[in-house]
């Protein structure tokens, strides 16, 4: 075979080739894309179904058999009082193991074990949550189907997420604060109080609420825990019954009258909102605490 | 001094305690799955005590229903593990577990037929392709779909993506409540796990690597899928396997658009039940504490569990050898 045929040849692949990549970046292309139009659908439609529901007895009214006076007020309520309950548990515990792991753990064995224990516990299903609150809280302490087995529930499912997070924050103050600390004389735990954890602050609180969002958005754990009752009162102490949210909605989108689907579907609404709402925050937080070193 | 030293030592035991905490949430999660799977299994034990038959309604039904079990755990096990008929909330008390088995396996494999190829593609484009710009802010965007709270996904499954199967693509043949549309929506929300895992292990592949390849001629197409796709590729299969253990742990999605029938099929148009969704099925009865049906919800939590660790295990095991190579 001659030179130039030889060329053409090659010439020939390789155009192949070429239209080949083309066609596989493009392909690339509309995967991502994919996800982001489905999102765009889904939200669409959530808003479409529940518009017409979206008026001051979507807050106010409590559950009812009749969709036109049904509303949230008891779920609202409810979500609110278990996800700031949850958050007073799991916040301390999760800052104070972040410091532990951080500052004090010698490297070894208990270290890698803490690490890997608590990789596999975030990786948990949130179902599974359920059941050892149902088993543990529920019924071993007798608690009951409370707001307080609730929220301790979801404090130990987002335990996991809040010590990551804060190992983060905690992680991305400079050595040269500690170091300068501790040629001072500062003792360790001056370093972590007056030094580590004031810079860490921003990123700790942004961490934290990121997971308590996650648990806004929790339904699985909490119907194992009886929030699935008829509830027509607000919530009054750590041993009331309660509803949340997901769970209402839950309910709701369970009945086949289509109306109550539309109730559902502005119930939605109304938890994307909280959601928008605490992650809002956690960004403006993030953006206006930021500290650059 | 004395006394601040001694102060300073029990807050740092104090922070260990907090740490330790969450091993002892692992002991616990076990320990409540353990102690109530014995229960479960000891239940043909407890239906042959006539003390407590006497004054337990629902060991009452059991005995009646099964008598070939009572006073035989053996036989209890082995009807768990080998048998397609799972019935214990109705009278005919059958506890073969493999109907919901095969529910989670087939919803979670619809789901990582679409997670999978989208999600590796998606990542190839985001790590090989996208400027800059576009990454910064289409990463977060996928991200988001991680974030949407699973019981919107299955609101979506249910009162949108199912009607419109049945009338544009399966007709009739798709039952209200199927496999495919809650398969289909929960790939979706796995999507990001698989792509932002992905592409972080890809983005983690040596430039020389690539620069080697383009050297030789190749095209953009053949660096992503010959060169960077095998040297990443431990770092994918973990996160594939992630994706999977989500799936598999997956309950709304499920409960609300796949069904709640226990049914031995592989048909993705029927209705079937998963393990999660046998759990919220039972939840929102009334489950008094130690009746047969609070048993039985260890019971199959307990393979869940199982099945769950076991991938998670494997993954963190798949992306240590990974680093090891690479960073």
């Amino acid at each position: 075979m001659s030179a130039v045929a030889v060329e053409r040849l090659w010439r020939r692949r390789l155009e192949r080739r070429e239209a080949a990549a083309r066609l596989f970046v493009a392909a690339c292309q509309a995967a991502t894309l994919l996800g982001l139009v489905f999102l765009a659908i889904l939200l669409v439609d959530v808003a479409r179904d529940g518009a017409g529901y979206l008026r001051a007895e979507l807050v106010t009214n409590f559950p009812s058999r009749f969709p036109q006076q049904a509303g949230y007020a008891s779920a609202l309520v409810g979500t609110l009082y278990v996800t700031g309950l949850m958050g007073l548990v799991a916040f301390p515990l999760g800052v104070a193991a972040a410091v532990y792991l951080e500052e004090y753990a010698p490297p070894g064995r208990l270290a890698r074990l803490l690490e890997v224990n608590i990789a596999n516990l975030a990786a948990v299903p949130s179902v599974l949550y359920g059941l050892l609150g149902l088993g543990l809280f529920v019924e071993g302490l007798r608690m009951g189907k409370s707001v307080l087995a609730g929220a301790l529930t979801l404090a130990l499912l987002v335990l996991p997420l809040t010590i990551l997070s804060s190992r983060e924050a905690i992680r991305a103050v400079p050595f040269s604060v500690r170091e300068a600390a501790y040629a001072l004389g500062a003792t360790r735990w001056e370093v972590v109080r007056h030094h580590v954890l004031p810079y860490a602050a921003p990123g700790i609180l942004t961490g934290t609420i990121l997971s308590l969002s996650r648990a806004v958005g929790e339904t699985a754990p909490l119907i194992m825990l009886g929030a699935l009752q008829y509830v027509p009162f607000l919530p009054r102490g750590v041993w009331d019954y309660f509803t949340v949210l997901p769970i209402q909605i839950f309910n709701y989108v369970s009945l086949p009258n289509p109306e109550f689907h539309r109730l559902a579907a502005a119930g939605i609404l109304l938890l994307l909102a909280v959601l928008l709402a605490l992650n809002g925050t956690a960004i403006w937080l993030r953006n206006r605490t930021r500290i650059r070193w | 001094m004395g006394r601040g030293r001694r102060v300073e030592r029990w807050l740092e035991r104090g922070l260990a305690a907090s740490a330790l905490l969450s091993v002892g949430v692992t002991v616990a999660i076990v320990a409540v799955l353990v102690f109530e799977t014995i229960q479960f299994f000891r239940l043909p034990l407890d239906a042959a005590d006539p003390r407590l038959v006497s004054v337990r309604a629902d060991l009452q039904r059991f005995a009646e229903a099964r008598p070939d079990l009572v006073g035989r755990p053996g036989k209890l096990v082995q009807e768990f593990f080998t048998e397609t008929t799972w019935s214990p909330l109705y009278s005919t008390k059958r506890f073969g577990v493999l109907p919901l088995v095969a529910g989670t396996v087939l919803t979670s494999a619809v789901a990582l037929a679409v997670a999978v190829p989208l999600g590796l593609l998606a990542a190839v484009y985001l790590s090989e392709f996208a400027p800059e710009s576009v990454r910064a802010r289409v990463k977060p965007a996928l991200e988001l779909l991680a974030g949407v709270p699973t019981i919107v996904y299955g609101y979506f499954a249910l009162t949108f993506v199912t009607p419109f199967l049945q009338d544009h693509v399966f007709g009739p043949a798709m039952a209200g409540q199927n496999a495919l549309s809650a398969g289909l929506v929960m790939g979706i929300m796995i999507l990001p796990l698989v792509s932002s895992l992905s592409e972080d292990v890809m983005r983690a592949v040596p430039l020389d690597l690539r620069y080697g390849a383009f050297a030789l001629g190749a095209t953009r197409m053949e660096v992503a899928v010959r060169v960077v796709v095998p040297a990443a590729l431990s770092g994918i299969a973990a996160a594939c396997v992630l994706a999977l253990s989500r799936a598999l742990g997956e309950t709304m999605i499920v409960a609300l658009a796949a069904g709640q029938s226990p049914n031995w099929t592989a048909n993705p148009l029927e209705t079937v039940e998963t393990i999660t969704a046998f759990i919220v099925q039972v939840s929102l009865g009334d489950t008094p504490y130690g009746s047969v049906e609070y048993r039985t919800l260890f019971a199959v939590g307990m393979l869940l569990f199982a099945a769950t660790f076991a991938m998670n295990v494997f993954s963190v095991r798949v992306v240590r050898r990974f680093r090891e190579r690479y960073l």
